[in-house]
């Protein structure tokens, strides 16, 4: 008797565990680090399709934002992302579609594409794309949450060209060295440093 | 009633009691202070001169210095020579290492930080076996004592000129027994000298102690001298006797003619050179107030007073002179017809108005459309040399008054040949015969001046120099073509300060009567302001009359002088004369105020564009720079806003550092990045390949000698090369020995953004210590932070601070008010780091623009540090702006180009 009790406990703390790796699973692809459903707000640089060595076409990559904390204003941010010079050429920057507010335009607009600061010749000679957005008129024209977009969130597209170097396999990574959403509180600021905004790399894969 | 009268008594006598001993008190009191004691330390015998000039000290300010180490207080009889010593140590805060104690057996061994690192020993010493400056043991650390540069070293110690013969502790200066052995009797005066033996244990120091080698000279009696100079407050007087103060072996006559100029009266208007100086200008100006071509009442007025700074540069009197001379070098030269001539064969007339236009920020390449300077290289050297040797000694004194450059390079060269072929046998210089002329001499050593880095130059120069002083008058003056006069006199002041000698201190131009600037003095006319060509008739020139020649000449003498005495450009190097920017671009370097000696030293040397195009379409850029010997070239890159091309470099035998930018693989124009200027495009690494001797304040120097911007090799298309102007690209550091420190100011606060007015940025540069290091300054007085960014781009180690404005910056330069650890990392400062996150961000651009908007608090010292980035006395958005460019574009800070500068 005694042990039949024993076996039935032992099969409800079975399925009680199963349930919560069930549970748990799924959570964590919601909520976890870079998860969909991720509380922390995160900047990727987006992975395109598998290349060609002989691509010798310009290609994009997309640097997307997950999303911003309600209710607050970053005047300012900036990006620093490494790549390897002697294989991607740098050509510039492409629009997102990530807006912040502006003076009424004569068209009525009220929002306009932030200029980021890009220096596309010192990007290929020290290997680091450094884009920064400021706002000078004291957080009239910073980025919000309320004007991020549904679906993909594109603060803008890093352009290049494959160099002449590259080699079927290689595998080349654009990766964040910094970057940051800046609030004139600090402490309400994403920043990589503090790592309350994550970043993710992409990859320009080279195939055979 | 009886005892109130011996009350009264009593109190009376109490009363008359106190008051003779407060008489004897005040008169004991009054004795002592007649009690003197002298006491100095000297390195003689190394050719080091005085480490530390006698100083005297009463017996209440000895009891003073020593009370703070607890001894004393002591009456007079009590003093010795140990306790005086040990005073002057307190009171100069001398480092020492001792047996013994200081009141029974002290002795020194060695004393810290006097070894001046260079060795002049006197002959006498060498040739009684003693060591040569190259063959010595040497000195392997911060203290000079015994056996430091020979077996036969140390320090010893006379009083009255008697070498004691007992520990310093055990020499009562006013014992009857020991004083008697004094051969000097200066009453109530001792004269303690501390002086380094180098070989034979006093011989070497003129005295024969008994138990070390005979003397090796007759040393003569100097405790005169020493109380003399010590009580002298007239700084002239101590200038002049200073040569023999530091002669080892001076004679007697030689000191008591010392001690006679010490004593002497006030010297009256003979040393007030400035007031004769200041006299003759007004009187120059007053006179001569419309300065036209010509040699009198022309150029050499108006470089007078140019140059001596009795108006400005851009002062109507010399922008009416200029207006003038457009009009007469168009004449002449249209006259002339000889490609910017303005005579036929004496282009002497070009130079002399070349450094008169210098002089006054004029350029002499465009005057009324000619160029003057262009004259030598059209004309070639035939013309230059046309009137004999004034020709290419006013050739390169004016071509390098502002590196005025030449097409024809060779020029100089030439120029610089022809003088050192002119030398005579004996040495000196002469238009005509075999005797060296005062006048001829000096002007030439004026022209070599600037090439004492060649060592034919050097050899001739000192060979002139002491043809000079052989025939300089017992008055010291000279005569020229028989007659003593006052131009001769000014020339060799010129010349003399030109190669940095005081030539009213320097032994060589000090005769018995005087100076040679004493001399000159000879010749003013109170009267009448000016200076007369002779004192007494002769020739048919009145003497003691003033002459409109010696007047301007012995004026410009006296600007040499004065420029001299204050630590200014040479009279003729007017690279610190404001010329209006040419339009173009010019090149600027700079390098750390100080260097380590050390071999091994590495620093950098910063070459600076004040502009570019990157339209212009340049593809090449070269450069020649000067690299001083005893500096190799470690590696040149190029500023973070330089691109399009690759570097190469070569630095050859003659310290010709030959560098060249370009992309030989894609033929790229070559771009700099960001819009403010100057930007930094060359970086030279530079390294100490030997030990660099200190002595007469070691400096070293680098020039970019040419710069060019290429588009193409087509050398028939004038638009192909931009020729960068490199007149002013000349710095200098100071080198030093041990760790040294100096102190600049980045900016004061200016009150109107966020910056108080009471404070200032300041940046403390320190050699020979390990970048990072951990330092101190007063005891933490002052927070001190490490910048990274400035010691890589100087080379050399770099703090900066937040000081009052009104701190003296001169404090920060003294070594002793800093304590170091080299084990220890001192904290770092980046500036545009607002928040001290470790990178520099939007968030610092928007922390800078909150800052100014004042919707954060002012930021405290350390934040001012970090958040003015543009390096102006105030927080705003430039700041912003300025994180903003340097993270895009990777433009220096501007508070960093300000270190660099």
């Amino acid at each position: 008797m005694e042990e039949k009790k024993n076996s039935k406990k032992k099969v409800i703390i079975i399925i009680a565990a199963l349930v919560l790796i069930a549970l748990a699973v799924p959570a964590f692809f919601l909520f976890g680090d870079g998860g969909a459903l991720s509380l922390t707000p995160a900047v990727t640089i987006e992975t395109p399709n598998k290349m060609s060595r002989s691509d010798r076409g310009e290609f994009t990559l997309d640097v997307t934002l997950s999303d911003l904390k309600e209710g607050e204003l970053y005047p300012a941010a900036s990006f620093s992302m490494n790549f390897d010079s002697n294989k991607l050429e740098f050509l510039g920057l492409e629009e997102g579609n990530v807006l912040v507010p502006c003076e009424k335009k004569a068209n009525g607009a009220v929002t306009e594409l932030p200029k980021w600061g890009v220096n596309v010749e010192r990007s290929n000679e020290i290997g680091q794309i450094n884009v920064m957005y400021l706002d000078l008129t004291g957080g009239r024209q910073a980025f919000s949450k309320d004007l991020l977009p549904d679906g993909d969130r594109v603060l803008f597209r890093l352009r290049f060209k494959l160099r002449g170097s590259v080699q079927s396999g290689d595998i080349i990574e654009i990766s964040f060295a910094d970057a940051v959403f800046a609030a004139s509180d600090e402490k309400d600021s994403l920043a990589s440093v503090k790592n309350t905004l994550k970043t993710h790399s992409g990859r320009v894969i080279i195939g055979n | 009633m009886k005892n109130t009268g011996k009350r009264l008594l009593a109190a009376v006598l109490a009363v008359v009691m106190l008051a003779s001993l407060s008489f004897v008190a005040f008169a004991a009191q009054g004795d002592d202070d007649e009690f003197k004691v002298v006491v100095s330390m000297e390195g003689l015998t190394l050719g080091q001169g005085l480490y530390f000039e006698p100083q005297v000290y009463t017996l209440s300010e000895i009891n003073a210095l020593l009370e703070t180490e607890g001894y004393g207080p002591l009456d007079r009889s009590e003093v010795t020579a140990g306790l005086a010593t040990l005073a002057f140590f307190i009171d100069h805060n001398i480092d020492y290492t001792m047996t013994g104690n200081w009141t029974d057996t002290a002795y020194v061994s060695s004393i810290k930080n006097v070894d001046k690192g260079y060795l002049d020993i006197p002959s006498v010493i060498t040739e009684n076996g003693g060591p040569s400056n190259d063959e010595n043991d040497g000195n392997n650390d911060e203290y000079l004592g015994e056996f430091d540069y020979d077996s036969m070293s140390g320090w010893m110690i006379t009083v009255n000129d008697f070498m004691i013969n007992v520990g310093c502790a055990g020499w009562y200066l006013e014992n009857e027994e020991q004083k008697a052995l004094c051969p000097s009797d200066l009453g109530n005066t001792y004269v303690v000298r501390w002086q380094f033996t180098l070989h034979g244990y006093g011989a070497d120091l003129g005295v024969d102690t008994g138990w070390g080698m005979p003397s090796f000279f007759e040393g003569a009696k100097k405790a005169e001298l020493y109380a003399a100079y010590a009580n002298c407050s007239d700084a002239a007087k101590k200038a002049q006797v200073m040569p023999v103060m530091e002669n080892l072996t001076a004679t007697q006559d030689e000191v008591d003619a010392a001690v006679a100029i010490l004593t002497a009266g006030d010297t009256g208007d003979k040393a007030d050179y400035k007031t004769t100086l200041n006299e003759t200008m007004a009187q120059l100006a007053a006179t001569v107030t419309e300065p036209s071509f010509g040699t009198g009442a022309g150029e050499w007025t108006v470089l007078s007073l140019a140059r001596g700074n009795y108006y400005d540069t851009g002062d109507k009197y010399f922008e009416d002179y200029y207006s003038r001379i457009e009009e007469t070098v168009k004449e002449k030269a249209a006259s002339v017809n000889l490609n910017g001539a303005l005579h036929k064969v004496k282009s002497t007339e070009n130079s002399r108005l070349i450094m008169a236009l210098s002089a006054i920020g004029k350029d002499p390449t465009k005057v009324g459309g000619v160029d003057l300077v262009g004259a030598y290289s059209a004309n070639g050297f035939s013309w230059i040399k046309k009137q004999g040797l004034n020709g290419p000694v006013f050739a390169l004194i004016a071509l390098d008054t502002y590196n005025y450059k030449t097409s024809d390079a060779t020029i100089r060269q030439q120029c610089v040949d022809y003088i050192l072929q002119a030398e005579l046998a004996n040495g000196g210089w002469a238009l005509s015969g075999t005797t060296a002329d005062p006048d001829m001499t000096a002007m030439a050593l004026q022209a070599l001046a600037d090439y004492a880095d060649n060592s034919d130059v050097k050899d001739a120069a000192e060979r002139g120099f002491a043809a000079l002083s052989s025939i300089q008058k017992d008055n010291g003056g000279y005569a020229s073509w028989g007659s003593v006069n006052s131009e001769s006199i000014a020339q060799v002041i010129v010349a003399c300060t030109a190669w940095g000698i005081d030539p009213s201190t320097d032994s060589r131009f000090v005769k018995s009567g005087g100076s040679a600037v004493d001399a000159l003095l000879e010749f003013y006319v109170p009267d009448g302001k000016g200076f007369a060509h002779v004192l007494e008739t002769t020739g048919g020139y009145a003497g003691g009359e003033v002459n409109a020649m010696a007047t301007d000449q012995a004026c410009y003498a006296l600007v040499a002088y004065d420029r001299f005495v204050n630590n200014k450009n040479a009279l003729y190097d007017m690279s610190d004369v404001t010329h209006p920017e040419p339009a173009g671009i010019s090149a600027s370097i700079s390098l750390p105020a100080e260097i380590s000696n050390k071999k091994g030293t590495t620093f950098n040397a910063i070459v600076s564009v004040s502009d570019w195009d990157n339209e212009a379409g340049w593809k090449l850029v070269d450069a020649t720079l000067s690299i001083p010997k005893n500096v190799t070239v470690t590696g040149v890159t190029m500023g973070s806003r330089v691109s399009g091309g690759n570097v190469m470099y070569n630095l050859d035998e003659n310290g010709k550092l030959r560098i060249v930018y370009f992309d030989a693989e894609n033929n790229s124009t070559i771009e700099v990045s960001g819009s403010s200027f100057p930007a930094e495009f060359f970086i030279v690494g530079l390294e100490l390949t030997d030990d660099i001797s200190v002595k007469n304040k070691g400096e070293i120097t680098v020039s970019v000698d040419e710069m060019n911007l290429k588009k193409s090799s087509d050398e028939s298309d004038d638009s192909a090369v931009t020729v960068v102007n490199t007149a002013t690209a000349k710095a200098t550091s100071d080198v030093v020995k041990g760790v040294s420190f100096t102190a600049k100011c980045l900016y004061v606060g200016d009150g109107v953004d966020l910056i108080p007015t009471d404070k200032m940025a300041i940046a403390i540069f320190a050699t020979e210590l390990e970048n990072g290091a951990q330092i101190s300054y007063k005891n933490g007085a002052v927070k001190l932070h490490y910048s990274r960014l400035l010691s890589e781009k100087l080379g050399v180690c770099t703090y900066v601070a937040m000081v009052p404005a009104d701190t003296d910056l001169g404090e920060f330069a003294n070594a002793a008010n800093y304590t170091y650890d080299e084990t220890e990392t001192a904290d770092a400062l980046n500036f545009g780091d607002t928040n001290s996150d470790g990178v520099v961000n939007a968030q610092d651009a928007l922390n800078a623009a909150n800052a100014w908007l004042r919707k954060t608090d002012a930021p405290d010292d350390e934040g001012i540090l970090r958040t003015n980035v543009t390096g102006d006395g105030r927080i705003n958005t430039s700041d912003a702006l300025g994180i903003v460019e340097n993270f895009v574009n990777g433009d220096d800070f501007g508070v960093v180009a300000k270190a660099a500068a």
